[in-house]
């Protein structure tokens, strides 16, 4: 094998769990690559997940504030308006991004080989670049990252056009007026969001009873409120027999229950599948599971002791954090280090119109492991800032042990809740008494002190508790402020 | 002394600094169509009425209506027939098609040159639709701007033509297309401003030549420069090494692949069908 082509590490993928692998790797002084199919690095996330639609979502925000003041300012969207001028500034941010991202990896020397990578063997990849050319390299170990895709449900006929998926959802130049979104997880969900808040007439659609079914339904029922006030649509418990765009001006979404909807555009939001169906990793003696994924354990580590797998690939969460994470460990162990524990404190954020995030045991799950938890809570509505800001349907909520002291989980929706999650976060990481959040002071008018006000909910219940010896689960009203 | 060529030069040179060059207007009727590409509330009953006050456009539609790719079993004998079997897409795209190549593409006596031309136009706008849902880039303004990359062209012939009547010279025909291809930028430039095109369409079809130098909308640019390559390609009668088809440099520069480069190139078959229909 020619040396110039042999590395102790190749990296398939650039996106968040493939970068922090390779400057992980990179930092040991070992001869890194990542082979990237996008002529730019970044993964789905930077080009057309994460960042873009964030970008869009900010730009929604704003023009919704704008309108809310629109008596003031004499403000109103112009119909018709492009997307393209909302999300003006998404070229640049996907570009510094993207540069910050090369940089990273030039300043680390990691190489970066442009092209499609498919095993030839457990040790051989062989790079196929768009002129047709292949290069063949030798790694002494792989870390395969290369993500997900939308998933097309058979026979649903996705055309980019009129009928999309998440990633032709923005090349759209215009806002449609009426969207139908097949599917309530994160991106419909999102997107429904979006949309709706852009004075697009949304339908969601899902086969479960709620949207994110897997949030907790105080979160959910308040996202919900806030979606349907906007005039959104939720259509639960729905399955879709038949969608087709009629040719002339609507998709028509045919539900099994018979009933009709049409709209000028949909969006199908089905999942999506690990990108391994397209790298021969038969050859390298891997199988996928029978969700399309691939299995690992801990560290990371597949069936074949030196081929690790990180981010999509490996399946839920499915969250650019965690994937960034599993790059880091993977990478650890592949080079011999002890990665530590695996961070299970891991926030996951939603980033819905309002946001939702998650941190530690939800109530339900606390609640099978403990038995009788003691909830704390603080609609954000009745903190001064919330009240300046007009934040609606907000709540952060605080799950304590049955004791009332150690903290168990943090759940918050409202604008900022992915940013307020971190000081859960912190307080678990250290395993403090909620007691912290009612000795320390916080900035005020601030969001975050919701916060002392959920712990002293649950300190009020201790207490209540403490002196009559009854159920904490029959709770005290929150205190207001 | 001065060239035949070096005179016509000087006087589409004088028609642009004057701003003289007679940009053809297009009717209400695809006017109608932008807007409703252009998002505006499909209104297919105003559309409807428009075309039938439209004898020859009507016309062509009752024969595509019929044709091999939008036809069923049963023969289509009224307008409010075609229009309800074309539907309001496909009848937005034939009506665009129609005008343009009614008001645009017609210069008299030189119907070999404008087919030419016209064959090109469709190929492109057909090809970059491809191009840009296979990168997931919107396909409606990628077709327009294919199908005007060329605009400039037929305008430029008859105000050739014009001039070599008002000066009385006589130029080669090969002389003649080395002017369009000079000046067609410009021309296009100026009939983009007058139609008000969208912004994204608008600097695609004018700049795709030179799509390196621009700062926004590059990507559309290139799928109009590719596209141009690809509808030349597919509608030239000469033979062509597909191996050079295959090696287009703006094939790499938008990520194709081997793989996804067949893919774009299978549609000929079906594009020159589609072209049979509308030429």
């Amino acid at each position: 094998m020619n040396g110039e082509n042999h590395y102790s590490i190749v990296i398939l993928g650039s996106g968040p769990a493939g970068q922090k692998a390779a400057i992980k790797c990179a930092k040991s002084g070992r001869r890194v690559a990542i082979v990237e199919s996008e002529r730019s690095p970044g993964g789905w996330c930077v080009h057309r997940g994460t960042i873009p639609s964030k970008t869009l979502r900010e730009a929604a925000i704003q023009i919704s504030r704008m309108e809310a003041s629109a008596s003031v300012f004499e403000f109103k969207l112009k119909a018709g308006i492009e997307i393209r001028a909302l999300i003006h500034r998404m070229d640049e941010v996907i570009t510094a991004h993207e540069r910050v991202v090369a940089d990273q990896l030039t300043r680390n020397e990691v190489e970066t080989i442009h092209g499609r990578a498919r095993f030839a063997s457990p040790h051989e990849i062989v790079v196929h670049k768009v002129g047709g050319a292949t290069v063949t390299i030798h790694a002494d170990k792989v870390i395969i990252a290369t993500g997900s895709r939308p998933r097309t449900p058979p026979g649903v006929p996705i055309d980019h056009e009129n009928i999309l998926d998440s990633d032709s959802i923005l090349s759209l130049t215009y806002l449609p007026q009426s969207l139908a979104i097949w599917g309530s997880g994160v991106i419909g969900s999102e997107y429904a969001s979006i949309f709706s808040l852009l004075g697009v007439e949304v339908t969601l659609i899902d086969k479960t009873p709620r949207p994110l079914a897997f949030m907790p339904e105080d979160l959910t029922e308040r996202f919900l409120r806030s979606f349907e006030r906007r005039g959104g649509v939720f259509l639960p418990g729905r399955h879709v027999r038949e969608l087709r765009w009629d040719g002339a001006t609507h998709v028509v979404t045919t539900l099994e229950c018979g009933a009709v909807i049409e709209s000028e555009k949909l969006l199908v939001c089905q999942g999506r599948i690990a990108n391994v169906d397209r790298i021969a990793i038969e050859n390298a003696g891997l199988k996928t599971n029978e969700y399309g994924i691939l299995p690992v354990d801990e560290y990371c580590r597949t069936s074949i002791p030196h081929i690790y797998a990180a981010g999509d690939v490996i399946g839920p969460p499915g969250l650019a954090s965690s994937a960034m994470e599993q790059g880091r460990r993977a990478a650890a162990h592949a080079m011999g280090e002890d990665p530590g524990l695996f961070a299970e404190i891991l926030p996951v954020g939603i980033y819905t119109i309002p946001e939702m995030s998650v941190v530690g045991l939800n109530e339900e799950k606390a609640t099978e492991k403990y038995g009788n938890v003691i909830v704390g809570q603080a609609l954000l509505d009745e903190v001064t800032r919330g009240q300046i800001s007009d934040v609606r349907d907000g709540l952060l909520k605080l799950i304590a042990d049955p004791e009332g002291r150690r903290l168990l989980g943090v759940e918050i929706v409202g604008e900022g809740a992915t940013e307020l999650i971190h000081i859960g976060q912190m307080v678990l990481l250290t395993t403090c008494d909620v007691d912290l959040f009612v000795e320390k002071i916080f900035n005020f008018p601030t969001l975050a002190e919701a916060y002392r006000v959920a712990a002293l909910h649950i300190v009020n219940q201790r207490e209540e508790l403490d002196r009559s010896g009854t159920d904490p689960s029959n709770e005290a009203p929150p205190v207001a402020v | 002394m001065d060239t035949a060529v070096d005179r016509l030069r000087a006087a589409v040179t004088g028609l642009l600094v004057d701003d003289s060059i007679a940009v053809p207007v297009l009717p209400q009727v695809a006017t109608q169509v932008l807007q409703i590409a252009g998002g505006a509330d499909a209104d297919s009953d105003q559309l409807s009425e428009l075309i039938h006050q439209d004898q020859a456009l009507a016309g062509r539609l009752l024969m595509i209506a019929n044709s091999s790719i939008y036809g069923g079993r049963i023969q289509i004998v009224s307008l409010q027939q075609a229009i309800a079997r074309l539907g309001l897409s496909a009848l937005c795209e034939i009506t665009f098609l129609t005008c343009v190549k009614a008001r645009v593409f017609h210069v008299p006596g030189h119907e070999d040159m404008i087919k030419k031309m016209w064959r090109n136009s469709m190929a492109t706008g057909s090809f970059a639709k491809e191009i840009a849902r296979h990168l997931r880039n919107n396909v409606e303004n990628a077709f327009l701007s294919g199908l005007l990359h060329n605009v400039g062209q037929p305008v430029l012939l008859q105000v050739l033509i014009d001039q070599c009547h008002r000066l009385q010279l006589k130029a080669p025909k090969s002389q003649i297309e080395a002017l369009i291809e000079e000046f067609q930028q410009p021309v296009a430039e100026k009939i983009a401003q007058e139609w008000s095109l969208p912004e994204a369409v608008a600097t695609a079809m004018v700049h795709y030549q030179h799509y390196e130098e621009l700062t926004s909308f590059e990507n559309e640019a290139m799928i109009t420069h590719l596209a141009s390559q690809l509808g030349a390609w597919a509608t030239s009668n000469d033979p062509v090494d597909e191996s050079e088809i295959h090696a287009i440099p703006t094939f790499a520069e938008l990520n194709f692949y081997p793989e996804d480069v067949e893919a774009i190139l299978s549609k000929r078959e079906a594009i020159l069908s589609l072209l049979e229909t509308t030429t």
